[in-house]
């Protein structure tokens, strides 16, 4: 076991403990544990976005001196962009509310991520070094999709709440996926001559359904809460799938 | 009233410039291109079709035929989804003149629309001065405010829809008179004829840089190892070299790697082998020579990196030198620029909106209390818990 995957071990025991803490003081108004709660989340997320940057950054010929103190960076693919994508899906800072267990599904998304990303770094694939290397639209989507899990935590912690209105935006993830799968298309049609040619059609498909799907929830962001955190849920899922699968 | 409400015209415009519609239609657009990431889509007949056909026939069995009737294995080709896009333009086109009408109109304020609610306790004048602060604009009506962003606001949803439907053009003309060529394997000095029309791509003699016809777009997916091969016999004498049984003998092959090959040089009775020791460009080569008849060999070497090598058997000089292949896809897209232009404004039109999404309600003041109408802002109630 590599001194990454300790390290990521620890960010995942790290929020876990978080969750437990936030469900805790939500099921006993403790506002005060609430915090700690906080604090715990936004450690692991350090950690984890800490973990992801020695391994991918340890690659780099400019930080090969990191070598020797962090061992080979033996974690590659989808393993990296699940951690990457729960450390974001973390939500930091935000409007301190009345102590709620519902507050907790906002680490949900994390929490899974986490597991995910745990359970492919301890499976068989998980410790052997794979030639896939980090690629600027594989990172952006993982960017991407961590931002979008954070705002599925948004919307099942207010479906939870029963709100009146669906006020979670995944502005910010909408805003940087269409940016990326525009330029995207843009390089590909100037250096081509077509949109989306010479990427893996599964990939393809995928980012042009993931957007596709964003847009329908950004249409129906005035529709009721249940039907747009549906959409929302829909839209996260699909591209937690692509950015998992790559770029 | 009822007349109005059951005019089918009615209803269908308002169906048809509904956000629930549009987002209903892009969702069904997103499963099919989903469906194309599960589902093997069909190559174009030339390129190993019957290949495809069984290895898909052993994955699905006997709903292989009832798929391919659906349309299944060539999604974005099946009529349901030109369909879907065609539904979804005509959308577009009716969002985007109701949208010019309400930018030409959005100058006068409007009837307010929906149930007054009440907001907060406070003045009125207070909260307006904040929006206006906000960028919002303030139109007096009658007895009540309206706010909204008029005119940017509307603008970035007519320039999202504009940039959706100049793409949508794009993807057509693209799909019907354009065309691609992908795995075209060449050398420098080489000139290949495309199928369509008097279309060409080639590279230049020092094999640095890719050329082609007008309107053509050509991209290196790859390079591979190559060599130019020359046979001279002792008195110096040109020998002509032979790659295929069918092919025209030459003085000088340009003999691309992509596998093991061989050519016979006729006059000398020699067939060489040539095998990559990479797929890298400038590989170190394995040349074998054979006796043809009967097949012995007289020579085995294996060359510098880049297959330099000059090799003497029996009276025979073979020169050897680098001629890496590169494997090229060409394209000819009349939408390109279409194309490019609808995406710019495509994502320029969805920031802008993500930005300054586009709002308008009314506000009012009744006894005390401030009331609003419309789809209030979720930044306006902020502000007024804050307050």
């Amino acid at each position: 076991m590599s001194a990454l995957q300790v390290l990521i071990g620890l960010g995942y025991v790290t929020l876990v403990t978080g969750v437990g803490i936030a469900l805790w003081s939500g099921l006993r108004d403790m506002p005060r544990l609430s915090r700690v709660a906080d604090v715990a989340a936004w450690t692991a997320a350090i950690i984890l976005v800490l973990g992801v940057l020695l391994a991918w950054g340890s690659e780099l010929p400019a930080l090969d001196w990191l070598v020797p103190f962090i061992g080979e960076p033996e974690i590659e693919g989808p393993g990296l962009s699940l951690v990457l994508m729960a450390a974001l899906a973390i939500p930091v800072g935000g409007r301190r509310r009345k102590p709620h267990w519902g507050r907790a599904l906002l680490y949900v998304p994390a929490l899974l991520l986490a597991a995910a990303a745990m359970t492919w770094l301890l499976g068989p694939n998980g410790g052997t070094a794979n030639s896939e290397s980090i690629t600027p639209l594989r990172f952006s989507l993982a960017v991407c999709a961590g931002l979008g899990a954070r705002t599925w935590g948004q919307a099942l912690q207010e479906m939870a709440a029963g709100t009146q209105k669906a006020t979670w935006s995944g502005r910010l993830p909408y805003s940087l996926l269409t940016l990326v799968v525009g330029c995207a298309a843009l390089v590909s049609l100037w250096q081509r001559g077509m949109v989306w040619t010479g990427v893996d059609p599964v990939v393809r498909g995928g980012i042009a359904a993931a957007w596709l799907a964003w847009t329908a929830d950004w249409l129906a962001r005035n529709a009721d809460p249940r039907l747009r955190g549906t959409l929302t849920t829909v839209a996260v899922l699909l591209l937690i799938l692509v950015a998992a699968r790559g770029g | 009233m009822p007349n109005r409400l059951a005019d089918p015209w009615r209803i269908l415009w308002r169906a048809a410039t509904s956000q629930i519609v549009v987002a209903v239609l892009l969702l069904l657009v997103a499963v099919s291109l989903m469906l194309t990431t599960w589902i093997p889509q069909a190559p174009s007949p030339e390129v190993d079709y019957a290949r495809w056909f069984s290895q898909v026939h052993a994955r699905f069995g006997g709903a292989t035929p009832i798929m391919r009737g659906v349309g299944l294995f060539n999604v974005t080709g099946s009529f349901g989804f030109r369909l879907l896009l065609a539904l979804l333009s005509g959308c577009l086109v009716l969002q985007l003149t109701e949208g010019a009408a309400g930018l030409w109109q959005g100058d006068e304020a409007a009837e307010p629309e929906g149930d007054w609610e009440q907001l907060s306790e406070g003045g009125l004048d207070e909260l307006l001065d904040d929006l206006r602060d906000e960028n919002y604009r303030t139109v007096d009506g009658s007895s009540w405010c309206q706010v909204d962003r008029w005119p940017w606001a509307e603008l970035s949803p007519l320039v999202t829809r504009t940039g959706a439907l100049v793409v949508l053009g794009g993807l057509l003309l693209s799909q019907l008179w354009g065309w691609q060529v992908e795995g075209l394997v060449i050398q420098r000095g080489q000139q290949l004829s495309l199928p369509a029309g008097s279309h060409w791509v080639g590279l230049d003699e020092d094999g640095a840089v890719l050329m082609h016809s007008a309107g053509a777009v050509g991209f290196i997916e790859r390079e591979g190892p190559g060599v130019a091969v020359r046979a001279v016999d002792g008195e110096g004498e040109t020998l002509r070299l032979q790659l295929t049984a069918e092919a025209e003998p030459s003085t000088e092959l340009l003999v691309a790697l992509t596998e093991d090959r061989y050519f016979a040089v006729p006059e000398a009775d020699l067939i060489v082998r040539l095998r990559p020791q990479s797929e890298a460009p400038y590989s170190p080569l394995e040349v074998q020579a054979y006796r043809s008849p009967p097949g012995e060999i007289i020579a085995d070497l294996v060359t510098d990196d880049g297959g330099q090598t000059e090799l003497t058997m029996e009276g025979v000089t073979l020169e050897l030198w680098p001629a890496p292949y590169v494997e090229v896809t060409v394209s000819r897209n009349p939408g390109r620029w279409t194309t490019a232009v609808g995406l710019i404004l495509l994502v320029g039109g969805i920031l802008t909106d993500l930005r300054r999404p586009g709002c308008r309600f009314w506000l009012r003041e009744r006894e005390g209390w401030i009331e609003a109408a419309g789809r209030v802002p979720l930044s306006v109630f902020a502000e007024e818990e804050r307050a």
